[in-house]
């Protein structure tokens, strides 16, 4: 026979729900707030850019390079000894996290802008400043971005 | 209707669970620091939890030194969502009582 169970009393409720969703926040703003990922992705971005805009010739072999590390990286932050090794104590559930297409949706957007705007307006070195702001919404908007998605989930 | 959990009535186990469902995964040591336990209370509550299977103890190595990762089982979260669900009843209800009978 199961034992009786105290219940709380709405106050009780109150702060237990509280306490809930603070945990909860917790653990997103640490997986979002290790802040040298997005640094160092930024970073990858506009190197990137710049060597294949002022040396083409290394664009096939540097594009591959580049998805591999990536990828590696992605890898990594997947699984619990990776994360560990990276400094992530912590991985947010997808089920936590707003969908993917949201969080990828405003560099996607602002590829598709830049992929139309450099070629009609022949913006000189137009891949390194596709670069920059790419590597600008990746660093300092992107993480302001998700967690305000977060948030806002969250509220719902 | 949802059903409160005896266990999860402990605020602080509350607090691991939820903290815990949030995540794929999490080292011990980053549990410990957003409930602010020591190591062995931490420990005392993670043994019930297990022992219970809300929470799923893998331990590993990173090079020599030992690190433990804890994650929601799928039971856990049942249970945490069906608890939270009975909270939110309790706390609408007295909203709803309190706008029916509002103070003099």
């Amino acid at each position: 026979m199961s034992e009786p169970v105290n219940k709380p009393t709405p106050d009780e409720a109150a702060a237990a729900l509280r306490t809930a969703r603070e945990s909860r926040q917790r653990v997103v703003a640490s997986a979002l707030g290790a802040r040298w990922i997005p640094i160092v992705a930024g970073l990858i971005v506009f190197g990137y850019t710049v060597v294949i805009d002022l040396v083409p010739a290394t664009a096939p072999w540097l594009t591959w390079v580049v998805l591999a590390v990536v990828l590696l990286l992605f890898v990594l932050m997947r699984t619990r000894i990776g994360g560990s090794l990276l400094g992530r104590p912590v991985a947010a559930s997808r089920r936590t996290l707003p969908p993917a297409i949201w969080r990828v949706a405003p560099v996607v957007g602002l590829s598709l802008v830049a992929a139309v705007a450099v070629p009609l307006l022949h913006i000189p070195h137009g891949a390194i400043w596709y670069g920059a702001l790419a590597a600008f919404y990746i660093i300092v908007l992107g993480p302001r971005f998700q967690l305000w998605l977060v948030r806002r989930q969250d509220k719902d | 209707m949802a059903e409160l959990d005896q266990l999860l009535l402990d605020p602080t186990r509350l607090a691991i669970v939820a903290l815990l469902s949030a995540a794929e995964w999490a080292e011990f040591g980053f549990v410990r620091d957003s409930v602010q336990l020591t190591d062995s209370a931490l420990s005392k509550q993670i043994s019930t939890l297990s022992r219970n299977d809300y929470v799923d103890v893998r331990k590993g190595y990173l090079g020599k030194r030992p690190r433990t990762w804890l994650n929601l089982t799928d039971s856990g979260r049942d249970t945490l969502a069906e608890h939270l669900a009975a909270l939110q009843a309790i706390a609408a209800q007295a909203r709803s009582d309190g706008a029916r009978h509002p103070r003099e």
